[in-house]
């Protein structure tokens, strides 16, 4: 639904996003990338903001810039959250909706209905001066969707929002993502996003790092080892059966707690397939095992530290 | 056996809910609809933001008064036409009435300008809020149109509002008199002029808000060519009289943003010099009021509302670009 073909943007002698080619299909992708990275030169190329230097953007087939075509089918909601403060939250997106080309026999239903779908139908009639970091986040939400849109640009939709509402949002991502929708999230918070979605797109400096499934990408990390630690009744034993294991590459203990082993492997799929064996064989009583570096935060390091 | 479930609607909106909230999302079936004036959304919500706010209607009445004093004076002329009257302070001319009520009001439609104009964009920018609105099926040119016409409907409703009274006011009163009869033309000059504040003091006030992210600044960047330009031009009309040039001092006395208004103002009302704005000075001693020149006056009001738009035009996007 969206795609990027050696896209570059540069500003003067600065470079924005270098060479960028990917493909955003529908359903949640995460864009992510530490700050400069070129987050938001993407969104922008994205929602048709910018125009890439090189290269084309297209979103739904059509280049997005300046093009009133895409953006009737765009739903874009931008990192700022301070717009007209006297308005009230449904005159906000009531006002978005009417230049979203919304006619007036539907105008109020639909208002009503995203502002309930995002929680805000309790604060509508209040002052956007008045609101949370929360609120403002989900009223802008509100008017990303007003419209329907095929493609939602979300740019850090978490940011502010209390625990609470970052699981409803994150839910309410995941949601619309299932519905079809091709839903760009770009954001920082990487365990919220993990559980928003396994596809991301990973940019730093300006260059795609990477892209596609989470564990896919993990997968094809050889320089660092997988991390898998276990809390078991005997550590020693359990080490000692699992070193023979030919992809096991270290073992460590933990001094200060002696139920903890931590081996590192370069396949953890083949060795979680043996693993089951050897304990199973031994009758090891194996309370957890963890893959702490089977993570986004994880791969987004390994990737970025290089 | 049979089974029943309750289920209650929302107050008012007939949804049936049942003892759990439905909070799937619902795609939206019915139809877009291309806007034909775009612009129009954008400068409705201007004009509804200014309308609320209590000090623009203080200024909108104030600018009121120099209008009220007019009327006063046209009450005053008729008590004079009833009584009989001559000698030095004579009628003066149908337009001076208006005049002295335009440039009484121009000094408060500045006020409006500067207030509810300097941030009308620039407000936008500095909350990004452009990102949001160019995200939408508006161009560049929508917006700008729509900002520029909400606040040119504005200030031409408040200055043109009064003018209108006080023309059916005097309709009214001296239509046997000759009102009418004397001036046909009046109420077209009248419409021309009253628009004319409206129209530069949006034009200029946008170019600036444009390029700016602090409407604070803006006002007081346009307060200080309003009066800066005004001392300024005074300056050097003063040393013009002085060196023996009155013409053109007078022309260049109004190469100020009140003193094209004025100077225009002054050649499509034809003013009498005047009494308390009631009484024409007609003694032999008196001379005709002087007026600047028609024609640099245009052209610089037309340069301006053109240079203000263009700054506007060439400014407004959705995203600072920084150049490195």
């Amino acid at each position: 639904m969206i795609e990027l073909q050696r896209a570059s943007r540069w500003y003067g002698q600065v470079i924005g996003l270098n060479d960028v080619s990917c493909t955003v299909p529908r359903g949640v992708t995460a864009l992510l990338g530490p700050n400069g990275a070129g987050k938001s030169t993407f969104m922008k190329l994205v929602s048709g903001q910018l125009r890439p230097t090189t290269g084309f953007v297209r979103v739904l087939g059509d280049e997005p810039f300046a093009n009133s075509k895409v953006f009737r089918k765009l739903g874009y909601c931008p990192e700022i959250d301070h717009f007209y403060e006297d308005m009230t939250g449904r005159e906000f997106v009531r006002f978005l909706a009417v230049l979203g080309e919304l006619p007036k026999e539907t105008l109020d239903k639909r208002v009503d209905e995203v502002i309930e779908y995002v929680g805000m139908t309790v604060n509508a009639g209040r002052k956007i001066a008045g609101y949370s970091k929360g609120m403002r986040q989900r009223i802008k939400l509100a008017q990303a969707l007003v419209h329907d849109p095929e493609v939602l640009l979300l740019d850090e939709p978490l940011n502010g929002l209390d625990p609470v509402g970052r699981r409803e949002v994150t839910e309410l991502m995941r949601r619309l993502g299932e519905g079809g929708k091709c839903v760009l999230v770009s954001s920082h918070i990487l365990h919220e996003v993990e559980q928003m979605t396994r596809s991301i797109v990973l940019v730093h400096h300006g260059r795609l790092l990477a892209q596609g499934d989470i564990y896919e990408i993990r997968g094809l990390i050889d320089k660092h080892p997988h991390r898998i630690a276990f809390r078991t009744s005997d550590p020693a034993a359990l080490a000692r059966e699992l070193l023979r294991l030919p992809r096991v590459l270290s073992l460590r203990f933990d001094d200060r707690d002696p139920e903890f082993l931590e081996i590192q492997t370069r396949e953890a799929e083949a060795f979680y397939g043996q693993l089951a064996d050897v304990v199973l064989e031994h009758g090891f009583v194996v309370e957890s095992i963890e893959s702490p570096d089977n993570n986004l935060e994880a791969v987004f390091r390994y990737l970025t530290e290089g | 056996m049979s089974s029943e479930v309750t289920t209650t609607t929302i107050a008012g909106s007939g949804i049936p809910t049942g003892p759990i909230a439905d909070l799937t999302y619902r795609n939206y079936d019915g139809p877009l609809r291309v806007h034909a004036f775009r612009w129009w959304i954008i400068a409705r919500t201007l004009l509804r933001s200014v309308v609320r706010r209590w000090w623009f209607w203080v200024f909108a009445v104030l600018s009121v008064f120099p209008y009220l004093l007019g009327g006063f004076g046209l009450f005053l002329r008729g008590q004079m036409n009833s009584q009989g009257n001559g000698g030095l302070l004579t009628l003066p001319t149908w337009g001076t009435y208006f005049y002295n009520g335009f440039t009484g009001s121009l000094f408060w439609l500045f006020i409006i300008a500067v207030s509810f104009g300097a941030s009308s964009i620039a407000g936008d920018n500095r909350t990004n809020a452009l990102q949001i609105y160019l995200s939408k099926p508006v161009t560049k040119s929508d917006y700008l149109l729509g900002k520029w016409a909400g606040l040119f409907i504005l200030l031409a409703t408040v200055s043109l509002t009064p003018m209108l009274l006080l023309y059916l006011f005097a309709l009214a009163m001296f239509n046997a008199d000759g009102f009418l009869k004397d001036d046909p033309g009046l109420i077209a000059r009248l419409l021309m002029i009253t628009l004319l504040p409206a129209l530069l003091h949006t034009s200029l006030i946008t170019g600036l808000s444009a390029w700016s992210r602090r409407p604070m600044l803006t006002g007081g960047i346009y307060m200080g060519l309003y009066i800066g330009l005004g001392i300024v031009t005074w300056i050097i009309h003063v040393i013009l009289l002085i060196s023996g040039r009155p013409h053109i001092a007078k022309t260049v006395s109004h190469l100020s943003i009140p003193g094209l208004l004025d100077g225009i103002a002054m050649h499509a009302l034809n003013p009498a010099p005047t009494i308390l704005g009631m009484f024409a000075i007609n003694g032999p001693g008196a001379a005709p009021i002087l007026k600047p020149e028609l024609l640099p006056l245009v052209l610089i009001g037309v340069g301006l509302c053109i240079v203000g738009l263009a700054l506007a035009r060439l400014r407004i996007r959705a995203v600072e670009v920084i150049r490195g």
